[in-house]
């Protein structure tokens, strides 16, 4: 397979068609989800439902249940894709992934001791609370070395890791004196879980300006993926768009942790996998890959509902099941360096 | 000039004008490449100034000495897959606006530069799958497209076979000729400096000396720059120094 990319009009016509695909796939999962369930809709209803004039229980379970839960996945697997895309060009390794700053781990430190303090309302902003200190920790603890530069991928990789190790820690004790009825919900928790999800309008939006923003500066990431000095040497201010970069990031997974929980391999694959279709323009890859992370996250999460319903999985258990193995054939088809 | 307090080269002055090729000698470690990314804009000079005409470097936006210079790195890495083509047109990058895309022109160009150094039926390839010096002259095609009146290159002719370093060095310079730009190069290769280099810099042992190519690249000078004794052989073109 040619390398793609969009210096060649075919390459702009494929990457075109590719997000036109994606935008329709988007739809379809969020249509499909509002229909899956132990509920069944009547699709003529639909139109009404969406306009407000329709009333009755069924129409309640879309326009309260499945409606926001749906968008709520979008948001939550776009804010996760985009934030990867993002973290893959700034550490400049396509492994990467929104949590490589220690964010989830201080989202998740902040959860748990807020669902083990009696306030599970909060929750929420526990987590973001958390995502954000974690991060202002990592950039801080990089930045203190002497005389390095303070973006130097590496240092923030290996600070990243490490304080994620001492959050993995404080998880552990924090679940070992948990009491038995509250690690159930905690585990959920730290799995990745919709079920409770309410911010999906708010975060939509987000998705939408944080995506606004990160356009705004994607030739310019292109030229930071070939290395800070030809950056630097093409004309880009290296360090404000590092910064820019970085905080879109940090907030878009804080914002996407506080939602549902650290739930993995979406903005890991995503990106990578679309990266293979339409080459690695950020100004093509960034909305693509966040219109496949909220697409495959609403399909997940529609899966995690309905597969052993009544029951529902973590969402974050179908994530790492489909992710596994797919990142696996990628990695085994040579697609990816 | 100083990295880690020791002091590379000290009161050096040197102007270069439009149309010169300037080659940059010395041993390893005596500062070649410091200078270079120091005349570059990349790192600050401990003490005087670099100026592009009557402008200080460092007053100029990054974009502004863009459009000034460019600069090959001694060694590029590419992290991610990019087509020969992506990266020849990344060169076009210091003369878009924010929301242009790269349009036919971008293009043409970018081809004609790898056409230049042969390359162009590695266009749509990944870099990843070409050889070293098929990789180096995609990066000499890169500052052919940027089309900055000054090109400043580290080690040009790193990773070249004989045959393509001068194919490389005539079009480089040709290049510079129709253009009326300068070129300050770091070359190791005597050879390629007193065959392509109207002045040079010697720099080794903290100080550097600077001039015309014919004063400065004398067996003289770089017997005692080199500590090994060099001695002229062949004739116009092929004429180098080398070991006694």
């Amino acid at each position: 397979m040619p390398t793609p990319s969009t210096a060649t009009a075919a390459g702009r016509r494929r990457a075109a068609w590719v997000l036109g695909a994606l935008a329709l796939a988007a739809v379809a999962a969020v249509l499909a989800a509002l229909f899956i369930g132990s509920v069944r809709i009547d699709a003529a209803r639909l139109p009404e439902m969406l306009d407000g004039t329709a009333t009755g229980p069924d129409a309640a379970i879309v326009l309260e249940l499945r409606l926001p839960r749906a968008v709520a996945a979008f948001a939550t697997g776009g804010l996760l894709a985009l934030a990867g895309t993002l973290m893959q060009v700034l550490m400049r390794n396509p492994l990467a992934d929104p949590y490589v700053l220690g964010i989830s781990g201080g989202a998740a430190v902040a959860a748990l001791a807020a669902m083990l303090a009696g306030l599970a309302a909060w929750t929420g902003f526990a987590a973001l609370g958390g995502a954000l200190l974690s991060t202002v920790l990592v950039f801080g603890l990089a930045r203190a070395g002497p005389g390095r530069a303070p973006w130097a991928a590496t240092r923030l990789l290996l600070t990243g890791v490490v304080v994620a190790a001492g959050w993995g820690a404080l998880i552990a004790l924090l679940l070992t004196l948990a009491p038995d009825a509250a690690v159930r919900g905690m585990l959920f928790w730290l799995l990745g879980d919709l079920s409770a999800a309410t911010a999906g309008a708010p975060a939509l939006a987000l998705l939408a300006a944080t995506l606004a923003a990160a356009m705004l500066i994607a030739r310019d990431l292109n030229v930071v993926t070939r290395g800070e000095d030809a950056a630097l040497a093409l004309g880009v201010a290296v360090p404000r768009v590092a910064l820019v970069a970085h905080v879109l990031a940090a907030t878009a997974t804080a914002v996407a942790v506080a939602i549902a929980g650290s739930i993995g391999f979406v903005g890991l694959l995503a990106p990578h996998a679309l990266r293979l279709v339409v080459g690695n323009d950020q100004r093509v890859l960034l909305p693509a890959a966040t219109l496949a992370g909220g697409t495959l996250l609403v399909v997940a999460d529609t899966l995690a509902r309905s597969l052993v319903a009544p029951l529902q999985l973590p969402v974050g258990v179908i994530t790492a099941l489909v992710g596994v193995p797919v990142f696996l054939w990628l990695l085994a088809r040579g697609g990816t360096r | 000039m100083a990295i880690d307090g020791r002091a590379l080269c000290a009161g050096l002055d040197v102007a270069v004008r439009a149309g010169e090729c300037w080659a940059i000698v010395g041993p390893n470690g005596a500062g070649k490449t410091t200078l270079l990314r120091t005349l570059a804009g990349l790192r600050r000079p401990e003490a005087g100034s670099v100026r592009y005409g009557d402008r200080d470097v460092a007053a100029l936006t990054r974009r502004e000495q863009a459009g000034l210079r460019c600069y090959l790195a001694e060694n590029t890495t590419d992290y991610f897959p990019a087509t020969a083509l992506d990266i020849a047109l990344s060169g076009r990058h210091p003369h878009l606006s924010r929301w242009q895309w790269e349009g036919t022109d971008d293009v043409a160009r970018a081809r004609s530069a790898l056409a230049a150094f042969g390359v162009e039926t590695c266009a749509e390839r990944d870099v990843a799958t070409l050889s070293g010096g098929e990789r180096r002259r995609v990066a000499l095609a890169a500052m052919l497209a940027q089309d900055a009146p000054l090109l400043l290159l580290d080690e040009p002719s790193s990773h070249l076979d004989l045959g393509q370093q001068i194919a490389a060095f005539d079009v480089l310079t040709g290049h510079a000729r129709a253009r009326g730009a300068a070129i300050v190069m770091v070359v190791h290769d005597l050879h390629l400096a007193l065959r392509y280099a109207d002045h040079a810099i010697a720099i080794g042992g903290g100080s550097a000396r600077a001039g015309a190519a014919a004063e400065t690249l004398t067996a003289q000078t770089l017997s005692a720059l080199f500590g090994r004794r060099l001695v002229a052989v062949g004739e116009g073109s092929a004429r180098t120094l080398v070991p006694a």
